[in-house]
């Protein structure tokens, strides 16, 4: 005999965060959930605008370079290159080799270090405490101390100027970042050995938190969470900006769409990373590092408006520039990649179990600081 | 470096529209009477040639005397890529929603709705993204929403209890 049956059940409402330890900032949930299974889920933002486009319409294209290492704080060159990059469009600047180069060796490295913090984050989403965080934060400490000699700073490196680079690289730059790479190889294969093939994790990640082909390109996805869904569409690949079109590259892609699929196409990314940073290593030669618009500041884009994207650890980081042919710009609209993966979480969470929320929503490996800007 | 093909494809496209065509450095932009956006979108989206599947950025831009929606269009089989305007008055600021055609299009039109306070209609759920509840009528974004000054603290900004340590 079955009791209930004939009983309804009521939707609850369950609030998660905004001070919630796993929600990887202040983001707010609100789930509407009969029993344990969630039936639609709001996502509430904005604890962490900071108004950083109204702040750009104020300061000149140097100063707001600084601004947008704080738009991703986890990958931050990534994010100050859609900006330089728009400038330098808008300007029609060319940009000497080698600053393209150490732009594109920076920025991968950065993928890497962004990827092993998705890493470590998402394996304890899973269940695996202290482990997986520990492995990537060894990696990543790594980048870090190559990041702190190229630019001076550990986060926040406002290293990329309109025109190139700020400062040349260390001399030890190319040498050392050979060192890193056979490291870093070896940590990549550490942490897919611990966790991708795990049965536990395949058990909790397989068929969890999926979105179609059609769902993902109809939501704007972008990234990992956009490859995770078979979809090959990875920027440095379509539209090659820097010097990408010479390098050799696969862009790995997922089947089914679901939490595992999103976090082996990273495991895999960090490996074709590592396999553009030793063609670009090769490809160093001494030479100018910034236009002489770089460096002495003089940055004033012709009035006109240009969209540029990159793809950042993320997704499609994109930048809309618009200028009025003064020093500083007349409007910048960032879209950033969090942002519009995070759209579709309502999507992903629905007919999921309160369980699994956290886990979905550490697969979309979403930065506050780039959804709220 | 103009683009041809996609210039020639988006003019038969949008001959009957009363569309103006222009370029964002290398990208075709196209603008469009305001009525009629919602409607370009959708045909865009469903053309075989261009195939407009993915929304790459919508984004509200305050000119001195109009307001600007830019819609950033993107086919992903294609790798096409291109530029939708529409333009609405100071006094009148509604533009058409376009999440019917794209879901990717919800957020990026809450976000300018509250920021510049221009109006999609037809939005399923017109509420706040980013600003808090009590941001009722203003709009942060605008030109001539002031910039905070710096202050210097006095005793009478601190709360009642708080008041007269410290001096």
């Amino acid at each position: 005999m079955t009791t209930g049956q004939h009983l309804g059940t009521v939707d609850m409402l369950l609030n998660m965060g905004p001070q919630h330890p796993s929600t990887h900032g202040v983001f707010r949930m609100i789930l509407t959930v009969d029993g344990e299974q969630i039936q639609d889920a709001e996502a509430v933002i904005g604890y962490l605008h900071r108004g950083t486009e109204k702040l750009c319409e104020r300061e000149n294209y140097r100063q707001i370079v600084t601004l947008f290492d704080r738009i991703d704080y986890i990958a931050n060159f990534n994010s100050e290159l859609s900006f330089v990059m728009a400038a330098e469009k808008l300007m029609g600047l060319e940009i000497p080799e080698r600053a393209q180069l150490i732009r594109v060796i920076l920025c991968e490295l950065n993928r890497i270090s962004s990827h092993m913090l998705f890493y470590g984050a998402f394996g304890t989403d899973v269940g695996v405490f202290g482990t997986p965080f520990m492995y990537g934060f060894r990696e990543r400490e790594n980048i870090q101390q190559l990041f702190e000699a190229v630019s001076g700073a550990r986060m926040m490196h406002s290293y990329f100027r309109v025109g190139g680079v700020a400062q040349d690289v260390p001399e030890d730059f190319v040498p050392r970042t050979r060192d890193l790479v056979e490291t870093l190889k070896r940590g990549i294969d550490q942490c897919d050995k611990l966790l991708t093939y795990n049965e536990i994790m395949l058990e909790r990640t397989r068929g969890v938190g999926t979105i179609t082909k059609e769902e993902a390109i109809d939501y704007g996805l972008s990234g990992p969470t956009l490859r995770g869904s078979g979809i090959p569409e990875d920027i440095r690949a379509t539209e090659p900006y820097l010097v990408y079109d010479r390098f050799d590259f696969e862009i790995p892609i997922g089947q089914n769409g679901d939490c595992w699929d999103r976090f082996w196409v990273r495991m895999e990314e960090m490996r074709q990373s590592i396999h553009i940073i030793e063609q670009a290593l090769n490809m160093v030669q001494d030479g100018p590092i910034q236009t002489p618009v770089a460096k002495f500041g003089f940055v004033k884009p012709p009035v006109g408006d240009v969209y540029v994207r990159t793809e950042s650890p993320r997704g499609d980081f994109g930048v809309y520039l618009v200028s009025d042919g003064k020093d500083r710009p007349y409007r910048v609209k960032v879209r950033t990649p969090s942002f519009c993966n995070l759209m579709a979480l309502r999507r992903m969470l629905e007919g999921a179990y309160i369980a699994d929320a956290v886990m979905i929503l550490g697969s979309v490996d979403i930065v506050l600081g780039e959804v709220d800007r | 470096m103009p683009d041809p093909e996609m210039e020639a494809l988006l003019k038969e496209l949008y001959a009957p529209f009363d569309a103006e065509f222009g370029y964002a450095v290398d990208e075709v932009s196209v603008l469009i009477p305001r009525e009629r956006i919602a409607e370009a979108c959708s045909l865009a989206k469903a053309d075989e040639r261009l195939g407009f599947d993915y929304l790459r950025c919508l984004a509200v831009v305050e000119y001195p005397d109009h307001f600007q929606v830019s819609y950033m269009l993107y086919s992903t089989g294609k790798g096409h890529k291109a530029m939708l305007k529409a333009v609405a008055p100071k006094d009148d600021p509604a533009f058409p929603s376009v999440t019917c055609v794209w879901k990717g299009a919800d957020w990026h039109e809450r976000e300018g709705a509250e920021l510049f306070g221009v109006t999609f209609s037809g939005h399923p759920d017109p509420k706040h993204l980013l600003l808090f509840d009590e941001f009722e009528g203003v709009y942060p974004m605008r030109k001539d929403y002031p910039f905070e000054e710096v202050v210097e603290w006095t005793d009478e900004m601190s709360a009642p209890w708080e008041q007269g340590y410290e001096k």
